[in-house]
């Protein structure tokens, strides 16, 4: 029975890189060749029909499908891939800063972050917008407030637990410096737990991404985003639901990819911790 | 494909409509209609918006209207004089007007209700265009006896009768004093409309209950004014922010008349049970070129876009296909609307790309600002950009909501071209007075131009006004301080069981030429 | 427990100033304001915005502005719309009786289905049925609820036509159609939720099972059923409990985007409106309004905690 359930997290390891592989293969190839100009709209061949030469037809403008979820492709999973940068490096900073220091610090972030928990992302990334300019700099920056809590609740909680350890107070009574004592020894300790995360955090991301996109937030048209193909086909889905069809088996086939990836990492990795898949926040 | 659409539609519609509450027949005939946010108040000129005015203008009335085409009509004037020298107007009131609370309207009433918008204490954004803050200032409005009432200008003006006809002050509408309480605060709304205004739920629904005394004029119905018999006993309208939520509800039988975009209104067409009206507004669809952008500066340049883009395409497909270009701002339906006016740039890519190298273009970047928006904002602009892409400009779209475009607008920052629409300018240099001027806002600061659409607001003389439209047409498509696309198309549907609804080109709903059979 | 409350709404205050000045130096730095989107294209003159400014109170200076909504604020008044003129308080509390009915009927749906799927997979640990519902979850929890919800609408409400696809009537209007316009919002929000919570419970309950006293209550010779329900549900729900807690803290501060979906008039589309419509009071009362709705469900779960998990003392 163990050999059984061993082969499944291998599966779903093996079965979940595979798809992410897919996934960023297509982004790659949409940031350079698509066989289309996604941008290019041809008003008298709007809404045709998948044919040989639109494999998924054209949309509302007359636009390749195909081209526009490869081209959305890339830039949702840039996108995602920026976002991470920022929250996971402040977080680490701050997490690992207020968990090994504690006392005022400790105390004044987990205010301020319980503040940014009880804001809605929606109006984070809106206010921010307005101030960058409608660009996709502004739902980087968005989405990185968001999610800066998260992984600094992770690292400050980690911190917190190895602190606990005998081989800390052993450093210190080596005489190690505590800077010394935090980046040598607690911090690579931290590690497994922050790549489940970062994963994880990835799917969360495009899902966001996608979600405020949809409701007009995101990624300013004409730039395809899996959310904005989404959201400009809303409006004619009951005559053409093919085009909402596509980009939401886009979306689901990524996040499948994460999530089966994440789960097999937190398995080998991080077993006892609780970072879960996770729906949109927004 | 199409054959499986219409077979779905036709089931949903079926089971909607299956849903829809029994007890539609009532002995009080009721037309349930949707407004897409709630009133603002219930004070004509002052609590309002282009959405309230709608309401405000189905019970207050003012001296003056606009007809079918847009030109001034008398309203609660029986007739009016202008003197020789254009600076006093008279007018003769009709006798016998009642007011709702019962009462005759007399020029007392007319004197009050003048000095309530147009006064010093005034709420009213409305005294501006009289006090002299826009130039024209009305010297002395009183009444002289009691059926006649008399406005003394400091200049002749001949937008004046245009100026008060104007929907956003509701006509310079006439209320009865008791309208306010003794303290001068807003009480409730007395005028002499065919319709009372009646129960207001906020956020749910507005009632206007027929008028039973109301005096109708003795001409045929025409725009705003006219004969108004009204039939109907109560106007119901739902708050129904959705467009799509207001069409299902009429499939569901739940409203009977709804405003409806072009989709919705191809889909409704031809389903039985249902009519769609399809009228051509006053509302210009336009591109507003920025007259401070460096780029734009070679008037090849804006020559250039201008041949690029082919309103015709556009319109068409914003449209449906239910909609042609007019590029000019003077809408079609205006007596000025001239074989001149009916000119525009052609549609010509190759002398486009011919104008840019004589311009010395070398792709410098066209920022197309647009919001999502109903009017097609966007799609208007999309359309733009690919166009203007396929000519060889350098053209990007810049999506932002509403009230950054406008801050934009109002600033003259952050574009090079925007889509943009303007409401109903219901006299021909209006049209162009709205994005002429030296204001940052205004696309045209041409001073000949400027000049000219200043003389066509005071000229009397109707052939020199028309010379001056002409001459100003011309310019327009020369110097392209904006790129028209067209007039915008309404779109109303309603159950067959609505009869006498007309729509026009102002687009202000006449609750009083509504009927129901059944 | 009654000094516990106490303290932890004391520790929130705090954090609800910090969340009304960061909301109002957000607002209020959008472009735009209410008089401009009042006026729309016919901005005639710069007198009449200033003029519309004016009554609207946006002529103010701003720190004005922010003392006059705090004072406000502390008499329990949050103002009237600028838009609708109707009084922020009422519309918040109508919009949040939309928003809680779906949530809440999603959420207790969810549990409703979760709690046993989870302990059955947990039971079944490897089985075909565990395979099952670990397949089935994952695969829910990498679909976005929109795009569940668009498609859903799309195929009841449009292609079958058995449900109103937009729109919404209140329970109290009409029971029978309002329970029609919930099932479609009700559905997609549930589902997710379900695939979230059955993991949880079946790790929950994976983890308690190989503990002492599981083995212990089976060595017993007590049945299955028994040990499943008296020991390792209470043990496994408090996580879960957890989840549910900050799952439907988000949903009730405003399903924007399912609500956007569903076109249902609830606070999240309040929220979205007021953005777009530059309504500072609405906007301002309903930010609030949320950062409230987060600490008091905060609290609420951890006295639930209480209860499932004795080991956590309320300090």
């Amino acid at each position: 029975m163990t050999f059984f359930a061993r082969l499944l997290s291998k599966a779903n390891g093996l079965i979940g890189a595979l798809m992410l592989a897919i996934v960023l293969f297509t982004a790659c190839l949409g940031a350079v060749w698509t066989p289309y100009d996604p941008l290019k709209s041809d008003l008298l061949n709007r809404f045709a029909e998948p044919s040989m030469a639109h494999l998924f037809g054209t949309d509302m403008f007359g636009r390749d499908v195909l081209s526009r979820l490869m081209r959305g492709a890339w830039v949702s999973v840039s996108i995602g891939l920026s976002t991470l940068v920022l929250p996971v490096a402040l977080g680490t900073l701050f997490g690992a800063a207020a968990g090994y220091f504690r006392g005022w610090f400790d105390r004044l972030l987990i205010m301020v972050l319980d503040a940014l928990m009880a804001f809605p992302g929606l109006l984070i990334a809106l206010g921010l917008m307005a101030v960058m300019g409608a660009n996709r700099y502004g739902v980087i920056i968005a989405l990185s407030v968001a999610y800066l809590p998260a992984v600094t609740r992770v690292v400050r909680g980690s911190v917190l637990s190895i602190s606990q350890n005998e081989f800390v107070e052993a450093s210190a009574v080596m005489g190690n410096s505590r800077l010394y004592t935090l980046v040598v020894h607690i911090l690579p300790n931290c590690l497994a737990p922050l790549i489940v995360l970062t994963t994880m955090m990835f799917g969360w991301i495009l899902l966001a991404e996608s979600a405020l996109s949809f409701l007009g937030l995101g990624v300013p048209p004409p730039e395809p985003s899996w959310g904005n193909i989404l959201s400009e086909a809303k409006a004619h889905l009951i005559r053409y639901p093919l085009l909402g069809l596509l980009p939401g088996i886009c979306i689901s086939l990524a996040l499948l990819g994460v999530n089966l990836l994440g789960d097999a990492l937190r398995d080998e990795l991080d077993p006892k911790s609780g970072v879960a898949p996770s729906k949109e926040t927004i | 494909m199409k054959k499986n659409t219409r077979i779905f539609a036709t089931l949903f519609a079926a089971t909607v409509i299956g849903c829809a509450p029994a007890g539609a027949v009532m002995a009080q005939s009721v037309v349930h209609m949707a407004l897409n946010a709630d009133i603002r108040g219930t004070n004509p000129g002052v609590t309002r918006d282009g959405n309230t005015d709608i309401i405000h203008a189905q019970f207050v009335e003012g001296l003056v209207t606009y007809g079918k085409n847009f030109e001034v009509i008398p309203m609660l004037a029986d007739s009016y004089d202008v003197s020789e020298d254009g600076l006093t107007y008279t007018f003769k009131l009709r006798h016998g007007v009642k007011f709702h609370n019962g009462e005759e309207m007399t020029a007392k009433e007319v004197e009050w209700s003048w000095n309530r918008l147009a006064g010093e204490a005034s709420e009213s954004h409305c005294k501006n265009y009289f006090n002299g803050e826009n130039g024209l200032k009305v010297v002395s409005a009183k009444a002289i006896d009691d059926y006649t009432f008399e406005i003394k200008l400091d200049r002749p003006y001949a937008v004046f009768l245009a100026t008060i006809a104007r929907f956003d002050c509701g006509s310079m509408g006439v209320l009865h004093p008791d309208s306010v309480n003794a303290d001068g605060s807003w009480n409730a709304p007395i005028g002499t409309g065919p319709y009372v205004m009646g129960e207001h739920l906020p956020g749910r629904y507005v009632e206007l209950n027929r008028f039973a005394d109301y005096v109708s004029r003795d001409e045929p119905m025409n725009g705003l004014g006219g004969g108004k018999h009204a039939e109907v006993d109560t106007l119901h309208f739902d708050i129904v922010s959705e467009g799509a939520v207001a069409k299902t509800a009429l499939m569901a039988g739940d409203l009977d008349l709804v405003a409806l975009d072009a989709m919705a209104a191809s889909e409704l067409k031809d389903q039985p049970g249902f009519k769609v009206d399809i009228t051509q507004s006053a509302v210009w669809d336009t591109y507003l070129l920025n007259p401070n952008d460096p780029v734009l500066a070679d008037v090849r340049i804006r020559q250039a876009m201008a041949h690029a883009i082919d309103p015709n395409q556009i319109m068409a497909a914003i449209t449906e296909g239910f909609g042609k270009a007019s590029p000019s701002p003077v809408p079609p339906m205006s007596k000025n609307f001239t074989e001149v006016e009916a000119e525009y740039p052609a549609y010509d890519v190759e002398l486009a790309k011919t104008l840019m190298k004589e311009a010395g273009y070398n792709g410098e970047e066209i920022k197309i600002l647009a919001t999502r928006r109903n009017g097609a904002y966007y799609e208007r602009a999309l359309m733009a950009q690919a166009m203007l892409m396929d000519a060889g400009f350098n053209a990007t779209l810049e999506v932002v909501e509403w009230g950054t475009q406008l801050e934009a607008y109002r600033t003259g920052e952050g574009y090079t071209m925007q889509s943009f629409s303007f409401s109903p300018r219901l006299h021909a240099g209006l049209s162009f007075e709205m994005f002429t001027g030296d204001d940052v806002r205004k696309a045209w600061q041409d001073p000949e131009a400027i000049a000219l659409v200043q003389e066509s607001l005071t000229t009397r003389d109707p052939e020199r006004l028309q010379a001056i439209i002409d001459e100003l047409s011309r310019r327009f498509n020369e110097q392209v301080p904006a790129i028209g696309l067209g007039h915008r198309m309404l779109f109303t549907g309603m159950s067959d069981r609505i009869e006498g609804f007309e729509d026009w080109g102002a687009g202000v709903l006449r609750g009083w030429m509504l009927r129901t059979s059944n | 427990m009654y000094l516990f409350v106490v303290r932890r709404l004391l520790m929130s205050i705090p954090t609800l100033i910090i969340v009304a000045v960061m909301i109002f130096c957000l607002v209020r730095a959008l472009p735009g304001d209410a008089a401009i989107m009042m006026l729309g294209g016919n901005i005639d003159d710069e007198a009449t915005l200033e003029m519309m400014r004016q009554q609207l109170g946006l002529d103010q200076p701003l720190p004005v502005q922010f003392v006059a909504w705090l004072r406000e604020l502390f008499s329990g008044n949050l103002g009237i719309s600028v838009l609708t003129g109707q009084p922020v308080g009422a519309l918040l509390l109508d919009r949040f009786s939309v928003t809680a009915t779906v949530v809440l009927l999603a959420m207790a749906s969810a549990l409703i289905v979760s709690v046993p799927l989870g302990l059955l997979a947990a039971h079944r640990h490897n089985s075909r049925t565990d395979y099952a519902i670990v397949v089935l979850t994952i695969l829910k929890l990498s679909m976005p609820s929109f795009w569940v919800g668009l498609m859903l609408l799309v195929l009841f409400g449009a292609i079958l036509g058995w449900l109103p696809t937009v729109g919404f009537v209140s329970l109290s209007q009409d029971f029978g159609l309002g329970v029609t316009y919930l099932i479609l919002p009700v559905t997609s929000l549930a589902l997710s939720e379900i695939a979230v919570m059955t993991r949880m419970m079946r790790a929950g309950s994976l983890e308690v099972m190989n503990r002492d006293y599981i083995t212990h209550a089976r060595a017993k010779g007590l049945p299955e059923r028994q040990v499943l329900w008296r020991h390792v549900f209470p043990n496994a729900f408090a996580p879960t409990l957890t989840m549910v807690g900050i799952a439907m803290a988000g949903l009730l501060a405003g399903a924007a985007v399912t609500e956007t979906v569903f076109t249902l008039p609830g606070l999240g589309k309040l929220l979205v409106d007021s953005i777009y419509g530059r309504d500072y009071p609405v906007l301002q009362g309903a930010l609030l309004f949320i950062a409230l709705i987060y600490v008091v469900t905060n609290l609420l779960i951890d006295i639930a905690y209480t209860f499932f998990d004795p080991k956590v003392r309320l300090t």
